[in-house]
């Protein structure tokens, strides 16, 4: 049986980014999107005005203009693909 | 194989649905059988602002170029092979398929560009300048064989150093920041002397107006003669050479193509006066 290659995906967050409308924080989205795995948050955190990275944790807020990877089944991928599209 | 697959996309957001779903229903599946283990989608943004790692948050959007290096730097394993698709749709995104496979069809092939035929989804001036830049390269590095396109928004290449016939050649380092990315691929591959080929593409008829401006036509040059010096002293005389051919000759028949060809060279003249 053929292996299905890992999955890795990088999406920007937009301002119009449903996602910031309907989410609050990194966990936020861990609880929804729960087979998928948060790899990486780049973004400027408005608190300390320090850039975040790897492995987020939950209490990260989301914010727009950050990057954010998933990696996991190419079906949750797409679901979650579209909090990211306009609001 | 670690394929990592950037998408350069304007203001269009909404594509990330379509893109994922053409991956999961078509081309995951033929690059799986073609061999990839693990593939990285990133959509390198133009009209954001782009927060690379340990840098400092610009001001205003990554250009195209700069957008592509970003999202290689930071990719979540090294990848083998990169290709990159203009995400605006203009070019159907199953080629990517056709690009992976002629890319690992021969250990030799460090890289594969499209060729656009029939429609070449940009105006008639645009395309003629591009030929004049493939023209100068050619020339520059005595590369004979015909190059029926070289600027394309679909293209690829293996990463990492080469081993060719018992030779190290370094791999292929971009470093253009805007438009000019696809050709400072193809000038890596004509300087190191790297095999490349192409596929051909059918792009459909354009339905959204390019972001492309007259201006990147000089951006694109000057980013050539500061990459390539020794194209200083030659380049007058490679746009008398070009204009003689007959690919020049019949584009410029056309008098708006003419008049922008006229206002390119002026603008190269100044260029190169500074």
């Amino acid at each position: 049986m053929l292996e299905i290659p890992s999955i890795r995906v990088e999406m920007p967050i937009k301002r119009d980014s449903k996602v910031l409308l309907n989410f609050k924080t990194i966990g936020d989205l861990k609880r929804e999107f729960s087979n998928l795995r948060f790899c990486k948050y780049i973004f400027l955190d408005p608190v300390d005005n320090l850039l975040k990275g790897s492995n987020p944790p939950d209490e990260l807020p989301l914010v727009a203009n950050a990057y954010i990877t998933v990696a996991g089944e190419m079906e949750e991928i797409i679901r979650f693909s579209k909090e990211l599209m306009p609001n | 194989m670690n394929v990592v697959c950037i998408f350069p996309i304007t203001d269009n957001s909404e594509r990330y649905f379509e893109i994922l779903t053409i991956f999961k229903e078509k081309i995951v599946p033929q690059l799986a059988i073609l061999g990839a283990e693990a593939i990285e989608i990133k959509f390198a943004g133009t009209d954001y602002v782009f927060v690379p790692t340990n840098q400092v948050k610009s001001q205003y959007g990554k250009q195209k170029g700069e957008g592509i290096l970003e999202c290689l730097k930071n990719c979540g394993n090294r990848p083998d092979c990169v290709i990159v698709c203009d995400g605006s749709g203009a070019i159907p995104y199953t080629y990517i398929i056709d690009l992976y496979q002629e890319l690992v069809s021969d250990l030799s092939i460090c890289g594969v560009l499209a060729n656009r035929i029939k429609n070449k989804g940009i105006t008639d001036e645009r395309f003629l300048i591009e030929q004049f830049e493939i023209f100068a390269l050619k020339k520059l590095y005595n590369y004979n064989a015909n190059i029926p396109d070289g600027q394309c928004g679909l293209w690829g290449y293996k990463t990492g150093d080469y081993c060719i016939n018992g030779c190290n050649i370094s791999g292929i380092k971009l470093t253009a920041k805007s438009y000019e990315v696809e050709l400072d691929l193809l000038s890596e591959l004509l300087q190191k002397k790297l095999k490349f080929s192409f596929i051909d593409v059918e792009l459909p008829p354009r339905t959204s107006s390019s972001s492309f401006k007259f201006e990147n036509n000089i951006t694109k040059m000057k980013f050539l003669l500061e990459k390539y010096p020794e194209l200083n002293d030659r380049l007058l005389t490679l746009i008398k050479e070009f204009e003689l051919t007959d690919d020049f000759i019949s584009k410029a028949s056309i008098l708006s193509v003419k008049n922008i060809w006229d206002e390119y060279k002026k603008s190269i003249i100044n260029l190169l006066s500074q």
